[in-house]
């Protein structure tokens, strides 16, 4: 009979059923003060010191807010009432996965239904949609479902906008994506100075762009040599790979500030996607009926899967040789990804050990409830 | 386990349980005869550490038959339980499946020793005698060493190392492999005796 060193029935599937729902709540406060300075209606708690993916942030707060159906709601309110600065393409372009594709396709048919435009009405193919998902996780039976979410797959109440969003302030850190957006269009060129203006690296690649925005490399290097020639972007080559970098002190004084006032930057894409991941994971239903070896591996598929994004985004991953250490070794990954997401800049290490020391997997294992 | 290394019958089956596991999480399931040190130690027969399973057959329908190359999904499988426990890749290989090309000793599948590892997962672990067998056949073949270590912890007798004598000439019956057969023969103490297959 097989003897793994693995308990069948577990303590770790608490841990994780803890470790879901507690990183369930920080995601839901993290979009609430991060949509709160965007234009939702709601009160933010802090000034968010970095310049915000509008794309990257809704596709996250589209399955975040699966906990919190008020989010969710005025999540498409906003979107309603801001439409005209989003990028369509770059909404599709930030999906991970069927459930991000089932999710922004609902957002789109809905929006395409209140705000008629052909941007909107070009619908992708949707996943299979015979048999309906609940979209709220602690929803009960629906009466009746919305049309625009049962065509993508999900089924919820009839949304009715709330008509409470307003425009984003352009003068906000976090809202200069938008900003760039107003200057230069929603497209590519807005998507690369904000990489460029936001890095803390000296110079970037088209690669490295690409990845930040969601584009083609092609469309990116079309972009640059356009701003290029325009001398708001200046182009080099090295070793035969060219390199970009933007004015910082001429784009502040355009944007009415000083360079070191300039918002900082994140990984957005790469973050948000591997905390939707890790939320996505941690709350399968299967999780509760595995043995914990094969929950451990599992943890471990997760693991690898979005390494290479947390690799990209400046976070490096130790995995132990040892699948009792597989869920320790995720929730210092959660913890990573927190603090990164979570903290100044300036007191990143201090603030996030503060915030997120709840997860700990001592505490975690505790927690009975 | 202890630095990526097999090294007692709990290790065994820390590694072949978490492989029934994966095999039956993806709906398969295999029946696997292995030998070598994991199956010596698996049967309490050895203390040799090791770094592998070796595998000498797939059993279908009662029959054994290659494991070379080893099917997709167990291998897919083995890669898993690789990368969960710091193995190398190898770690389940077919290495000794060579040995069916030429037959192996009578009655080996009805003495095998059978363990089950979830609905994925049977191994046919070699018995003792079957081992002397094969861990002779090896000894003369590829040299002393670890062979020559697991042969003297089987403790065989001298008639149990004249039958394996006689089935290992089946597999070469050069003069070349005669010598060196009578010189390990010697070293256990087996001086006379019919050698021929």
């Amino acid at each position: 009979m097989s003897s793994s060193g693995f308990s069948p029935t577990s303590e770790s599937t608490m841990e994780i059923s803890t470790l879901s729902r507690r990183l369930s709540e920080q995601l839901v406060a993290f979009a609430w003060n991060e949509w709160a300075q965007m234009g939702v209606l709601a009160t933010p708690h802090r000034r968010s010191p970095w310049a915000q993916d509008p794309e990257a942030l809704i596709v996250f707060t589209l399955e975040v807010a699966r906990a919190d159906a008020r989010l969710f709601d005025e999540l498409l309110d906003w979107m309603l009432a801001n439409e005209s600065l989003l990028s369509v393409r770059r909404l599709r372009a930030m999906c991970i996965d069927e459930n991000d594709r089932a999710l922004v396709a609902a957002a789109l048919g809905w929006l395409a239904r209140q705000r008629p435009r052909a941007r909107l009405g070009d619908r992708e193919p949707t996943p299979d949609t015979t048999t309906l998902r609940p979209l709220f996780r602690s929803g009960g039976p629906v009466s009746k479902a919305d049309e625009d979410f049962a065509a993508a797959g999900w089924t919820r109440p009839p949304l009715t906008p709330s008509h409470k969003s307003s425009p984003p302030d352009p003068m906000a850190p976090i809202n200069l994506a938008f900003r760039l957006r107003q200057i230069l269009g929603v497209g590519v060129r807005a998507e690369a100075v904000r990489v460029l203006l936001t890095t803390d690296a000296p110079w970037v690649n088209a690669q490295t762009l690409a990845r930040s925005t969601g584009y083609a490399k092609r469309n990116v290097h079309d972009a640059l040599a356009g701003l290029s020639k325009a001398g708001v972007v200046s182009a080099f080559t090295v070793a035969g790979e060219q390199r970009y970098t933007a004015d910082r002190p001429a784009w502040a004084a355009l944007l009415g500030c000083s360079p070191d006032e300039l918002p900082s930057g994140r990984d957005w894409p790469q973050l948000l996607g591997a905390l939707r991941g890790i939320l996505r994971w941690s709350s399968r239903p299967e999780l509760a009926t595995m043995s914990d070896y094969l929950r451990a591996s599992s943890a471990r598929d997760l693991i690898e899967g979005i390494r290479p994004d947390l690799a990209f985004a400046g976070i490096p991953i130790d995995i132990s040789s040892s699948p009792e250490n597989t869920l320790s070794d995720l929730v210092e990954v959660v913890e990573s990804v927190l603090m990164t997401i979570n903290a100044d800049p300036h007191h990143k290490v201090a603030n996030a050990r503060q915030r997120f020391e709840e997860l700990e997997p001592a505490n975690l294992g505790s927690d009975t409830r | 386990m202890s630095n990526n290394s097999i090294d007692n019958y709990q290790a065994v089956d820390q590694l072949l349980g978490p492989l029934g596991e994966q095999l039956a999480a993806h709906g398969e399931s295999y029946t696997l005869a292995v030998v070598g040190g994991s199956a010596l130690l698996a049967l309490g027969l050895s203390s040799r550490p090791t770094r592998d399973v070796d595998i000498l057959a797939i059993v279908e329908n009662n029959e054994l038959v290659s494991a070379q190359p080893l099917p997709a999904p167990l291998l897919d499988a083995a890669h898993t339980v690789a990368r969960d426990f710091g193995l190398p890749a190898e770690w389940l290989n077919p290495g000794p499946t060579s040995l069916l090309d030429l037959g192996l000793p009578d009655g080996f599948y009805q003495r095998g020793q059978h363990r089950i590892y979830g609905p994925g997962l049977e191994i046919l672990f070699a018995s003792r005698i079957d081992q002397i067998h094969l861990k002779l056949y090896a000894t003369v073949d590829q040299g002393a060493g670890k062979h020559l270590k697991d042969l003297e912890a089987l403790q065989p007798t001298h008639p149990e190392l004249l039958g394996a004598a006689r089935w290992s000439r089946s597999h070469d019956p050069s003069e070349g492999y005669l010598d060196v057969l009578k010189r390990v023969l010697a070293h256990f103490g087996v001086h006379n005796g019919n050698l021929d297959p």
